[in-house]
């Protein structure tokens, strides 16, 4: 790894003054879990790194209005075990859990897993089902955006070059559901296809809503407006959640890689929103690796 | 006072035992390696001038350095024809083309990226079969003649082609076996390229002191890389010392010379010591296990009985020799698995391919030829009604059966491991329930052969007494993690029969450590057992006849026995030893065993007696298949091999653990993958998958089976069981589903192409 600059800014605005500096050239660390193989493996050759853990209070779990706010610094593992996050979203909770082992867990920050926009990743899918919003902090003040717009493409965000993720907020009572992570290797691989599913009941019985995000197949996590208004006012049964999955495989793009063909994970696609939808219509909530 | 196997432990558990990786020296410089982004390549010029021109830099190695005939320039395992760095030919993706050594880690990497390289890109070969084929490209123009091979009638490479050896094995007829059969049936069965992935990575650091050179290596065989050593300096093997601690793994990756050769160069060259560690990227180019073909076909009687087996091998050998040879040698003995055929051909070929170099890897030779015959030998039984567990049980080896190399067998234990095996899981019983309504269960069973060893080799051990009654046992078995040191000390005290705490096993230094052929093959354990049995013996003996010389008796009349010697007119609760050596002012005894063995095969026919004695295992497995997804999921494993007597029980279950982890890795998804020139694509630990702790089922149970005489013979464990492990996985597949995968990993989407090819009949 070649000799770079470390930056220990005490703030946000310090941080993002010092990454305009640099011009885009430098990057932000938190976690450093996938930047630093990056380095290690010649992938970047940034001047300077700007650390984000030297700037106070950015991991903050904390319920405000209606609101779940998560801080960027917050870790996998003090996601996967806050008494807060587990309560009022319990999918989040546990699909952080999933992510990579726990030594990766214990170091990669919510915050830096959004940014790094890794397409076979588990958190991403889940907080576009969640309608979750980040809060961006950068020379001229703060903005928030959807994650859905936050993730462009295949390690490609919609942040400028001196702007910083600080927070993830998710909107209050979250529908319930689960994230079905399948795996095609190792336990400990990646996900060949991650789909998290959502619904809230009618006092009917039947569905008042339901929220697929298919994550892990494309650069960014698949959403279908379209497909989950079928859900809308529906009974949950079968033929939903395959009519459902049908349209969820029909306009998935897939990627091709050691984890399973293209034309494999659209078949796959089908199968575990479906399958997922079914937990999540039967009131079953978390996340499990299949 | 602990015994050896608690001190190992604990100072493993609190960072403090050594390895070559913690190894510093004053002065010492570090290296990296110029590597070919070409499969196949001439090298037209090597320029390292603009590397030493970077600060730090403190000196660059090329192939002018090999030329003057200073240094023999080639190492290998059997045929020397790995150069130190490449001097006509890169022959791989990631062939070491050049070094740089420099003040720091990072300042060799910078300048290794300097160093410039011309090539000129000549065509690549990559498939075993296809090189072959007249008119491939050459991965090695000239061999004999050229290269240094040593005299071994087992080993005969071809100028003009990319074979490497070709081992044959003939019995009875095959022809007229297959024409006396009621059923002919054929299958081709393959496996891929594997990479080790020893925690620790190829570590080596050498140092000249005069004209001596002492190299720390993480070595499975001190002995042989000492004498490689001094055969590139040529200079006497006394003048090269090699010493090794304990080893972060090894899978047979570090076999032979790897990176010492090149370590002790680059530091006769920068005249001061130089360290080379790989990365873990390289090491996925250094060392792979043999991607495999395998044909095989056989002739069955209406009743179930074998009459005729048929087997082609084709073992991708990469672009070095290694030990490719006996690879083909062990596996083409091998191939027809533990059953009694009376007719049968075998042909394995080792063949040079622009692949990273294939080299030993735990399960040596036999892992691939046994997942073709336990899957085709399952196949077979399905395909003629029969269960598979009768039609195996009605071929079985037995005690007094001939082998396929017309060897006599004994202490052979098929039968009983394989019926064990079934027992664990319940053969007979009902399968288990599907946890899913889209799952089905089935259950597989197999049943293997290992030879120990692939050529005739001989341990000494030597035991040192001293005057203050410390024993210690030099011995140049490496600890690899399986515990060697502990069994060295485990066996001494049994053998003399003293507390284990008091006995001594320091590490491998080959100037004071006795010669070893190396810990490999599954081995080590039982050539030290019975080399300390006679160490122990001429120790028992000197100290006899020292106690009949102090007590004018004579040595039969003096009992050895607790750590002490009674004789007649010695005091009555006898003499500690130290007292008997004090007394009898002698400063220290030293005692010396040696065992060996010889084995011979003749290459025409396989004929011969090819090996001592013979490694035996049996796994069973049950598994879940999602239909709608083609994922197997493992819910039972066990696996029972033959261990005739066990020494240290939980090593010894460990190593089952070990070979059942490996085997289901390697059932399920471990695979090296390469693009279309030639470059891996996976050279890391997020691509390549290996075992988590949550792919090891929780249903594992496993079986060391000994034999009931009072001093049975040791079978080594090491690598026994793994070759079993795949193919009862695939045989399990094959009876949930129907689906029969001839290739290994039975990757979820292999199998649901095929579960979707069988149509919706077979699927209800």
């Amino acid at each position: 790894m070649p000799d770079l600059l470390l930056h220990q800014p005490r703030s946000l605005d310090e941080a993002c003054a010092t990454l305009a500096r640099y011009d885009g050239a430098a990057r932000a660390i938190a976690g450093g879990t996938a930047l630093v193989l990056m380095l290690r493996q010649g992938l970047l050759a940034p001047p300077a790194l700007v650390r984000l853990d030297t700037i106070p209070g950015l991991d903050t779990i904390a319920e405000v209005d209606g609101t779940l706010r998560l801080g960027a610094l917050a870790t996998l593992s003090a996601v996967a075990a806050s008494p807060l996050v587990r309560a009022r979203v319990p999918v989040l909770a546990a699909a952080c859990a999933l992510v990579g082992n726990v030594r990766v867990r214990n170091a990669a920050t919510l915050g830096g897993n959004l940014c790094e926009a890794d397409y076979a990743s588990d958190p991403p899918g889940v907080l576009v089902a969640l309608d979750a919003r980040v809060r961006i902090h950068g020379p001229h003040g703060a903005r928030e955006l959807p994650v859905a717009a936050l993730v462009r493409d295949f390690y490609e965000t919609a942040l400028a070059p001196d702007e910083l993720v600080t927070e993830v907020c998710i909107p209050l009572p979250a529908p319930t559901g689960v994230y079905l992570k399948y795996v095609t290797r190792s336990a400990e691989d990646r996900p060949c296809v991650g789909v998290t599913a959502l619904v809230r009941h009618a006092a009917d019985g039947r569905l008042a809503e339901a929220r697929v995000a298919v994550g892990a197949v494309a650069g960014r996590p698949l959403r279908l407006p379209a497909a989950e208004a079928l859900a809308h006012g529906a009974v949950p049964d079968e033929a939903l959640f395959h009519a459902i999955g049908q349209a969820y495989a029909a306009a998935a793009e897939p990627v091709s890689d050691a984890r399973g063909s293209a034309a494999y994970r659209q078949q796959m696609v089908a199968v575990f929103v479906r399958r997922a939808l079914r937990a999540a219509a039967a009131g079953q909530q978390g996340a499990w690796r299949v | 006072m602990r015994a050896v196997r608690e001190r190992d432990a604990i100072a493993k558990v609190t960072g403090q035992i050594p390895y070559a990786l913690n190894v510093t020296l004053p002065g010492m410089a570090h290296a990296r390696c110029v590597r070919s982004p070409y499969a196949h390549a001439r090298i037209v010029a090597v320029d390292p001038s603009r590397a030493l021109a970077l600060p730090g830099v403190v000196c660059a190695l090329t192939r002018d350095d090999l030329l003057d005939g200073q240094l023999f320039p080639y190492y290998g395992a059997a045929i020397k024809d790995q150069p130190i760095v490449a001097i006509d030919k890169a022959r791989h993706v990631g062939d070491v083309v050049a070094a740089v050594v420099a003040e720091e880690p990072e300042i060799a990497a910078e300048a290794a990226a300097l160093v410039d390289v011309e090539y000129e890109e000549l065509p690549a070969v990559f498939d075993p079969v296809e090189a072959l084929r007249p008119g491939a490209p050459l991965v090695h123009e000239q061999i004999v003649g050229r290269y240094e091979i040593p005299p071994n009638p087992i080993l005969r490479p071809q100028n003009g082609t990319n074979l490497l050896n070709h081992m044959k094995v003939r019995r009875g007829d095959v022809e007229r076996g297959f024409a006396e059969a009621d059923f002919v049936f054929e299958e081709v069965y393959s496996s891929p390229a594997l990479h080790h992935c020893a925690l620790e990575p190829h570590v080596a650091v050498a140092r000249w002191e005069a004209d001596q050179l002492t190299v720390w290596s993480a070595t499975q065989n001190p002995y042989f890389v000492r004498d490689q050593l001094a055969a590139i300096f040529r200079v006497p093997p006394e003048r090269v010392r090699v010493i090794v601690y304990t080893l972060g793994g090894g899978y047979g990756s570090k076999t032979y010379a790897r990176m010492e050769p090149l370590a002790a160069v680059l530091a006769w060259k920068a005249r001061r010591p130089v360290k080379v560690v790989l990365t873990r990227a390289e090491e996925f180019v250094t060392t792979t296990k043999h991607e495999a073909r395998v044909r095989i076909k056989s002739g069955v009687k209406r009743d179930g009985t074998l009459v005729a087996r048929e087997v082609e091998i084709h073992y991708n050998a990469g672009a070095y020799a290694d030990r490719s040879g006996t690879i083909a040698r062990s596996g083409g003995i091998g191939a027809i698995g533990p059953y009694r055929i009376p007719h049968v051909k075998v042909d394995a070929y080792a063949v040079y391919t622009n692949r990273p170099n294939a080299v030993p890897f735990r399960g040596l030779a036999i892992s691939q030829v046994a997942w073709a015959y336990e899957c085709h030998t399952d196949e077979l039984a399905r395909r003629l009604g029969l269960d598979p567990l009768e039609f195996r049980r009605r071929n079985l080896l037995h005690p007094g059966d001939r082998f396929a190399t017309g060897e006599v067998l004994e202490d052979i234990h098929f039968a009983e491991l394989l019926e064990d095996a079934a027992r664990a899981i319940d053969y007979h019983g009902p399968l288990p329930a599907p946890s899913a309504p889209e799952r089905v269960v089935g259950r597989g069973l197999a049943v293997i052969i290992k030879h120990m060893g692939s050529n005739p080799a001989t341990t000494r051990i030597d035991l040192r007494l001293d005057a203050a009654g410390a024993l210690t046992v030099l011995s140049s078995t490496v600890d690899i993690g399986q515990g060697a040191r502990a069994v060295l000390a485990r066996e001494a005290a049994r053998a003399l029969d003293i507390p284990e705490e008091v006995v001594q096993v320091p590490f491998v230094e080959t100037g004071t450590t006795p010669p070893d052929q190396g810990t490999t093959s599954s081995r080590s354990t039982f050539f030290n057992g019975l080399a300390l049995r006679a160490a122990a013996a001429d120790l028992r003996r000197q100290l006899a006849e020292l106690a009949a010389r102090l007590y004018e008796t004579t040595p039969e009349q003096v009992a050895v026995r607790g750590g002490r010697v009674f004789a007649p007119g010695a005091p009555a609760e006898g003499v500690p030893w130290g007292a008997l050596l004090s007394g009898a002012g002698v400063a220290s005894l030293t005692a010396s065993g040696t065992f060996g063995t010889q084995i011979w095969v003749d290459p025409e026919t396989g004929q011969g007696k090819a090996s001592h004695h013979w490694h035996q295992a049996a796994a069973a497995a049950i598994v879940e298949v999602d239909r709608e997804t083609g994922k197997l999921y493992l819910r039972r494993l066990h696996l029972a091999t033959h261990a005739g007597r066990v020494i240290d029980r939980p090593n010894a279950e460990l190593q089952n653990e070990g070979c059942a982890t490996f085997g289901l890795a390697q059932a399920l998804f471990e695979e090296l993958l390469f693009d279309d020139n030639g470059q891996v694509t996976n050279p890391n630990l997020a691509d390549y998958m290996i075992p988590a702790l949550a792919d090891f089922p929780a249903a594992f149970s496993t079986t060391l089976a000994e034999n009931p005489e009072p001093d049975p013979e040791v079978h080594g464990l090491g690598e026994t069981g793994l070759p079993a492990v795949p193919p009862a996985i695939g045989n399990a597949l094959r009876d949930a589903t129907g689906v029969r995968l001839p290739r290994i990993p039975l990757l979820p989407e292999r199998v649901l192409a095929a579960l979707q090819a069988q149509g919706p009949a077979a699927a209800s």
